[in-house]
């Protein structure tokens, strides 16, 4: 029989798999040879998966293993309680803060036009007034400032240790140096 | 929440960890070759199914989306060993033909020793697969899943899981056969 009227890969195993009887595959042998292709390495692959999953697995270990699961889930102690994990708090983070600023800066403006027609009943522009004036406005200078505390902080930290680590650091014997003890 | 509810909720995850245990570690044994990183990638996958059970979706069956977190369990997996053997000196015997654990090379009759060298060189052609046939090979024959199921749990259509059994089949033979 010509090749193009063979059945196809997924054809054929669509008839291995439902045992199913097809008029091609009756009087194919190429495709009956196909078809057994599948089923003995298929039957030989399960076999030795079974070999060495039992090899692998015997059935302490397996014990062992669900046992091991069920004490993690009961360390985590709190049964049907929704978590997002793995979180993305970074994320999660900066989703929360950035409208937390923008309010700050919107309620800034509003309170520093306010405060600049109570200086200034006359004037329709309080923005052309000297910065002084709208300091509400300026919660971005905090956190310039905490900024510039926490990269001082960190900046001292990855600098070396401090005096008071280093004094215990002179202490401890190096592995290197003999001890005078001995 | 009451303790009651805890309880309840503590036994029945148990009786959902013995319905699927066993044939979750035959999964990820079978994917990462290794009964240790196969019994974390499990604990792995119950500990997010316990933790995600909310989102789960009963308009495809329990068993797909838990096995599509244990095959994410045993990726991740697999890339962390990955990168664990990237600065690790190989072993001499790293060989594809290595016992698939250490336990299996102590002394045994020879019959037993001709079957564990028989199922060695299998596993070994199984592994030698390209990842998608090896995929949808263990899904299907190693741990009995219809194609439909494992159409929805690898994200490929029917016909396409059909394909890479055969090719997967036809490979594992030539393999076999040097």
């Amino acid at each position: 029989m010509a090749h193009a009227h063979h059945l196809t890969d997924s054809r054929l195993h669509e008839l291995w798999e439902m045992h199913a009887p097809d008029p091609h595959l009756a009087s194919c042998a190429a495709c009956q040879a196909r078809l057994a292709e599948i089923d003995g390495v298929t039957s030989a692959v399960q076999t030795a998966a079974d070999v060495a999953f039992s090899e692998a697995f015997p059935d302490r270990r397996v014990e062992a293993s669900r046992h091991r699961i069920l004490q993690a889930v009961e360390r985590l102690n709190r049964p049907g309680q929704i978590v997002t994990f793995p979180g993305t708090p970074f994320v999660a983070a900066r989703q929360r803060t950035r409208p937390r600023w923008m309010v700050a800066a919107a309620a800034g403006l509003i309170l520093g036009l306010g405060l600049g027609r109570l200086t200034h009943p006359g004037s329709l522009a309080p923005a052309l007034q000297p910065a002084a004036a709208l300091s509400p406005v300026a919660p971005a200078s905090y956190s310039v400032v905490a900024d510039d505390d926490l990269l001082f902080a960190l900046e001292t930290a990855s600098t070396g240790p401090v005096p008071v680590l280093r004094s215990i650091h002179e202490l401890t014997p190096l592995s290197d140096q003999p001890d005078p003890l001995w | 929440m009451a303790s009651g509810d805890r309880d309840n909720a503590r036994e029945r995850f148990t009786a959902l960890v013995d319905l699927q245990h066993r044939r979750a570690l035959r999964i990820a044994y079978h994917y990462l070759r290794d009964a240790d990183d196969a019994a974390e990638a499990v604990q792995d996958a119950f500990l997010r199914v316990f933790v995600h059970i909310a989102t789960y979706s009963e308009s495809r069956p329990f068993e797909v989306w838990f096995t599509r977190i244990l095959v994410n369990a045993c990726l991740d997996r697999r890339k962390a060993r990955g990168r664990r053997l990237k600065w690790t000196i190989p072993m001499a015997d790293a060989s594809p033909n290595r016992p698939l654990d250490p336990a299996s090379t102590a002394p045994t009759p020879e019959q037993r020793m001709m079957t564990r060298a028989r199922a060695g060189e299998i596993s070994a052609a199984l592994a030698k697969l390209p990842a998608r046939q090896r995929d949808v090979f263990v899904l299907r024959y190693l741990s009995d899943q219809t194609p439909g199921d494992v159409s929805a749990m690898l994200g490929l259509s029917e016909a396409t899981v059909r394909v890479h059994l055969f090719r997967a089949i036809r490979r594992l033979r030539t393999l076999l056969e040097r």
